[in-house]
């Protein structure tokens, strides 16, 4: 069974960007129910949306939250710099062949480097994703432009039936 | 020292430090855009006036929501707290957490690991 909770096509702003997340949150709570895992499955989203805001080419993004079955897919497309995209993409890459445990470490490197990027990016988005909900991204480049790509990035994740908990009253 | 006092925003949390009643507290959501550009001045402030809060001060932290560039930001502040610590100060670091709340517990754990100094991991809510 597929539910497309949140199909979201138009401008990126910082305002439009919080008021999505307050959304899911509600859409999460609603359709998936109460669950110790909501905060890393809205996270997913929030890091998505940070990286499409500030690497964004253009303010439009399509960003996409669906259950597939007993999975979540979170999909986001931008438009981005090839610097930028090639960058998304070795990020995505590296993060495909990485064990857990090697997630864990290349986090807290980059944790512990020095300072931020600048567009204000800590670097630590994709390598939090995959820690919180495992390396199931994908992402596909298209060049638009000799400078210009779109990027098309999935998040899959497994909707642990465990998460769930009961509330007494 | 002067006063450290930074209201809650739509996207970022209020900081305050309060002598009187001996707590520097964050709390609430931070998921700013350019959280290098928010905290910048508050890890500043703290590696300016550190050394002057008196022994006792409890550092406190509720933040239900952040994103990944809080998180270096947060990481950077605790760096100086934990410097401070090793220099000889003594303060309590509580990391308030809601319950069954996996993300923000592991959070704290993490950064407990990372800087090497004890995080109380805590239940509950603080306001500012």
């Amino acid at each position: 069974m597929k539910k497309n909770l949140l199909l979201y096509e138009g401008a990126l702003s910082g305002e439009v960007r919080v008021q999505l997340i307050d959304l899911l949150k509600c859409i999460a709570i609603s359709n998936l129910g109460q669950r110790n895992d909501l905060k890393k499955l809205v996270g997913v989203a929030l890091e998505l949306l940070d990286n499409a805001h500030r690497y964004n080419a253009s303010s439009d993004v399509a960003f996409q939250w669906n259950i597939i079955g007993h999975e979540l897919v979170v999909t986001i497309t931008n438009t981005a710099s090839r610097q930028d995209a090639d960058r998304l993409a070795s990020a995505v890459h590296s993060v495909q062949g990485m064990s857990a445990e090697e997630i864990t470490a290349a986090y807290k490197q980059q944790m512990t480097s020095e300072g931020f990027g600048e567009k204000g990016g800590a670097g630590l988005g994709i390598l939090q994703i995959a820690r919180k909900v495992g390396n199931r991204l994908a992402v596909e480049i298209t060049t638009l432009q000799p400078d210009q790509c779109v990027c098309n990035t999935v998040v899959t994740t497994h909707l642990d039936q465990e998460q769930k908990r009961v509330h007494h009253a | 020292m002067p006063d450290l006092n930074i209201p809650a925003g739509r996207n970022t949390p209020a900081i305050k430090y309060d002598p009187t009643q001996a707590w520097f507290r964050v709390v609430g959501s931070s998921i700013p855009e350019n959280a290098s550009g928010f905290y910048t001045p508050v890890v500043d402030w703290l590696r300016a006036n550190i050394h002057a809060i008196p022994d006792g001060c409890s550092f406190e932290f509720s933040l239900p929501y952040f994103n990944s560039s809080s998180l270096k930001a947060l990481y950077l502040m605790l760096v100086e707290i934990k410097q401070a610590i090793d220099g000889g100060k003594r303060f309590q670091l509580t990391w308030y957490v809601e319950e069954d709340d996996d993300f923000m517990t592991e959070a704290g754990e993490t950064y407990s690991e990372m800087i090497g100094m004890n995080i109380n991991v805590a239940p509950g809510h603080i306001e500012v």
